[in-house]
């Protein structure tokens, strides 16, 4: 297992490295230069700000630069807000996006898993016609539309809930947890299904039934752990899509998060702000991946002792 | 009074291209302490016929008739009513111990759920009677098996845990299909071994389904031999090795190699595919693949008795060559 | 053992010939998608929605850049023909919601291309020469696979001028993984067939034989594929619409609707309802649709 975990951090490192790379040169590649829109400044603020932000130096140098800082968790100043760093954006919004996103990934696993399990036990009844019908729309209606919808109907026409703001408290968050975790229930319910009815198909069952298990036996004792198996895997993906929902869903429900900071410093072309946030991003979905593997191996005993696995 | 008694035994599938009968009017008997075997190529209704006696066909499959285990009709009883007898009373080990194990749980969990979970067993109890029935079936160091997962055993050692886990309960019936199919030859010889010695030891009966007639030469005393869902032969192993009555059977000996008729002779297969189910003929199911047939093949033979003390299902008279 | 093995090679003798012919395959595969009604409902919806979008803007008098200041904000309504009301500035919202699906359905289509076209051809390759170079081809994927996707294609929005032609070239080139993988694992099963096999014992360089053999075997696979990529990348670019990093006025797309109608939900609801309701509905047809053909042309999936 110690062995399993150690290649697996070893395996991370390219990706890290080329996450930061892609990010780096991508920014440093574009068309014009960070202060195109403020094209009457006077040759010595330009030249005085390069310096600041080290761009008088050979490309080399800068990406040197920037990997030095960024594995030191260092993002710079940004670019935009003058008198902030990356790094205090980044610890100012981030707590906010990650109750959100940790909220959402708690209530979608509970809410996908149950519907999913049921659905699969009623295959082709209306119960499981009506799930997986809800769950497409879930898939097809994007959080965007639905967020709008919410305010429009639960805090403008009902008045439950504030339409918007951030205060910590849970009548803030219920909206935008729900309107993240729903198109996160609907692939876990689809998931979910799919995959106990492929299980309820194998060997393994059937000779838990021929044992003379009760129904109520055979799918706790043997068919939901292999079928969730594939919901462990979809946590990966599920990860990224509740950070890429947080960006829509914390501008809509106007929560000071990690997500808005983001909108905001790519529609003003804040440069470090931008990369540093796909770069923290990455490496948290790096880092939270290499987690999801670890429990998934921990689940499955047969990656656990397989070497040739990698 | 037999232990199992199986009448006008029907299994059917609907599928979307139509209703599939698998097996068609099929009546058999197991004494209690004998071992009896189901005969045929794949395709035959022979594994249906065990996956119906236990409940375990799949959604679309329906079964009639009637099956009588101790007598009480097997096939009239709900899922949670059938728990009563299987595993306990009517044991089964399939094919391929590789899928038929979970591979998520250990050896111990599968074999002690048989006694925890219907029977209120003790844990610790039912882990002492699991390892001892481990080492009734030969496995070594059965302390650290219980620890491992199927997959860190061989091909032969699962099928011992599986042979373990049907027989912990002490069944009075063993379905056995296929038992030895997945294995190497020599683990072939090696279970069937085990089997009879087990079998010899509690008397507990065991129907046997195999398209090996080899293995049933070496383990049984009645044979039913099938094909196209229904019996086409049935009586004693000896008497029907010696003189089968029905063209199928004796094409199967044909293909079975033989020590003690260690002549030239060659060894054939038949000729052509295990029918279609969705389109049986009518008549002899074995009509189009027979060397023998006849015109009047197109109308069912019925069972009658055969010289050799069992029945036969053909037109032709006296013994097949 | 030996009597088994006996009675199948000499079973397989006069093995008679079920082989199906490819066109019964698809026939096959075709009554299978008839028989699946959310297929079908899915299928129906989308040519129609295809339709109106394409011929549906000459029905109205509305042109969908000129303002109309008189009109700002006014209501659906059949009688002025604003069927489905005006924006803030008083543009046809029907004719602009079926010029913002002409760009949200061309990028899906297009996109779709892009990815398609890379990863089939990367797919292929890696599969079918297979040993260090499959290796190498399927780790980069992977490290790939690892980068958050969108936050590049942000980050790609905010580094380069915004149009729309990046925006699909830029979803399509970091789409093609999936595809990449999937057309790897069928092109490798492709690979050991007899046929192929053959092929290759005669000679027939790799570049033919993976273009003559190999792709168009992959066809099924790829068309289910692209299906459930289409809605994908439509989602892709109204979210960066949305956000206002995508489609820029005049030019607009349901993303871009969405959002201007969200500003003004309070006041005019039907400006958010009606693109909103379109784009659902396009994405739901196109995933009920995918599902199907995934159903329709591998059965083994069929529960």
């Amino acid at each position: 297992m110690i062995a399993y975990a150690l290649r697996r951090l070893l395996g991370a490192i390219p990706t890290l490295l080329m996450l930061i790379t892609l990010a780096f040169f991508m920014i440093r590649l574009s068309p014009g230069g960070p202060f195109d829109n403020e094209r009457t400044l006077p040759p010595e603020i330009e030249a005085n700000l390069n310096a600041r932000y080290h761009l008088d130096e050979p490309l080399a140098m800068q990406y040197a630069r920037y990997l030095g800082n960024v594995l030191r968790f260092d993002f710079g100043p940004s670019f935009q807000y003058k008198d902030w760093t990356v790094n205090e954006l980044i610890s100012s919004g981030f707590p906010v996006s990650a109750t959100l996103g940790l909220l959402a990934m708690a209530l979608a696993l509970v809410v996908g898993l149950s519907a999913g399990t049921y659905a699969a036990l009623r295959q082709n009844s209306w119960i499981d016609y009506g799930v997986m019908t809800i769950a497409m729309t879930g898939i097809s209606i994007p959080t965007f539309v639905v967020a709008p919808l919410l305010i429009l109907v639960v805090a403008l026409s009902l008045g439950w809930l504030p339409a918007g703001g951030w205060d910590w408290t849970p009548a803030r968050m219920v909206m935008p947890v729900v309107t993240l975790a729903l198109p996160l229930i609907a692939y876990i319910s689809r998931l979910m299904r799919a995959s106990l009815i492929e299980v309820l198909h194998s060997n393994f069952i059937r000779t838990a039934r021929a044992k003379g298990l009760s129904e109520r036996q055979v799918i706790f004792r043997h068919a939901l752990k292999p079928a969730a198996l594939p919901v462990i895997s979809f946590l990966g993906p599920a990860i990224a899509s509740v950070l890429t929902g947080s960006v829509v869903v914390e501008r809509i429900f106007t929560v000071p998060g990690l997500g808005s900071h983001f909108v905001q410093g790519a529609l003003n072309r804040d440069y470090t702000l931008v990369l540093g946030v796909v770069v923290f991003y990455g490496m948290l979905i790096i880092v939270l991946n290499f987690l999801v593997d670890l429990i998934y191996a921990w689940l499955d005993p047969r990656i656990r002792y397989d070497r040739r696995w990698s | 009074m037999a232990l199992l008694e199986v009448r006008d035994l029907m299994v059917s599938f609907a599928t979307p291209e139509g209703e599939v009968h698998a097996v068609n009017s099929v009546d058999f008997d197991v004494e209690p302490g004998e071992v009896m075997a189901i005969v045929g190529e794949s395709g035959s209704g022979k594994s249906q016929t065990a996956m119906a006696l236990l409940g375990l066909l799949s959604e679309n499959g329906q079964a009639r008739g009637s099956a009588l285990f101790d007598g009480k009709d097997l096939l009239k009883l709900s899922q949670s009513e059938l728990n009563q007898y299987r595993g306990s009373q009517v044991a089964m080990i399939f094919q391929d111990p590789m899928t038929a194990l979970n591979p998520y749980r250990t050896v111990g969990s599968q074999l002690r759920e048989v006694l925890t979970c219907q029977r209120h067993m003790e844990r610790r109890q039912a882990n002492r009677e699991a390892l001892e029935m481990l080492e009734q079936v030969r496995i070594t160091d059965p302390e650290r098996r219980l620890q491992q997962f199927p997959h860190e055993l061989s091909g032969g050692m699962q099928q011992r845990v599986m042979i373990a886990m049907a027989l912990l309960a002490r069944p009075r019936l063993l379905i056995a299909d296929e038992p030895t199919t997945a294995l190497d030859v020599t683990v072939q010889a090696e279970i069937s071994e085990l089997l009879r010695d087990y079998q010899r030891r509690y008397e507990t009966a065991i129907m046997l389904i195999t398209h090996d007639l080899g293995v049933v030469a070496g383990l049984c005393e009645r044979v039913l031999v099938m094909y196209g869902g229904r019996v086409m032969e049935y009586g004693d192993v000896r008497a029907i090795y010696h003189q089968a009555e029905h063209p199928y059977t004796a094409g199967l000996l044909r293909s079975v190699p033989r020590l003690d008729r260690l002549d030239d002779e060659e060894l054939h297969g038949i000729p052509g595919n295990p029918p279609n189910l969705l389109e049986l003929p009518t008549g002899c199911p074995f009509q189009e693949r027979c060397q023998v047939a006849i015109e009047r093949c197109s109308s069912l033979p019925s069972l009658t008795r055969a010289n050799h003390g069992g029945l036969r299902r053909c037109h032709l008279e006296g013994a097949i060559e | 053992m030996s009597s088994k093995a006996e009675l199948s090679s000499k079973a397989t003798v006069s093995l008679p010939s079920v082989v199906p012919r490819n066109y019964g395959l698809w026939s096959e595969a075709w009554e299978r998608l008839l028989r699946n009604r959310a297929a079908v409902v899915g299928g129906v919806l989308l040519l129609l929605i295809t339709l109106l979008v394409i011929f549906g803007p000459w029905l109205s008098p509305f042109d969908h850049v000129i303002p109309d200041w008189d009109r700002a904000g006014q209501p659906p309504d059949a009688e002025s023909s604003h069927w489905f009301g005006t924006d803030a500035i008083g543009r046809d919202l029907f004719v602009r919601t079926l010029m913002g699906g002409r760009v949200s359905l061309l990028v899906g289509i297009l996109a779709t291309l892009v990815s398609l076209i890379i990863g089939v051809a990367y797919g292929a390759v890696a599969g079918y020469f297979g040993g260090k170079l499959d290796n190498t081809m399927m780790r980069v994927v992977d490290v790939l696979y690892a980068m958050p996707f969108m936050f590049f294609v942000i980050l790609l929005m905010v580094v380069f001028e915004r149009n729309i032609f990046l925006v699909f070239v830029a979803i399509g080139a970091v789409n093609w993984l999936d595809m990449a993988r999937i057309v790897r694992g069928q092109t490798l099963s492709l690979k050991n067939k007899e046929y192929v096999q053959a092929a290759q014992a005669i000679g027939v360089p790799p570049k033919q034989i993976i273009l003559r053999h190999i792709v168009p075997n992959l066809i099924g696979v790829v068309i289910v594929y692209a299906t459930l990529t289409v809605p994908q990348v439509i989602l892709v670019e109204s979210f960066l619409s949305f956000l206002g990093l995508g489609v820029q006025e005049p030019m607009t797309s349901w993303g871009a609707l969405v959002n201007e109608g969200a500003q003004e939900m309070e006041t005019a609801p039907w400006a958010l309802v009606f693109p909103a309701v379109f784009l659902a509905l396009t994405l739901f047809s196109l995933n009920f649709l995918g599902d199907g053909l995934r159903d329709a042309l591998d059965p083994k999936d069929h529960y």
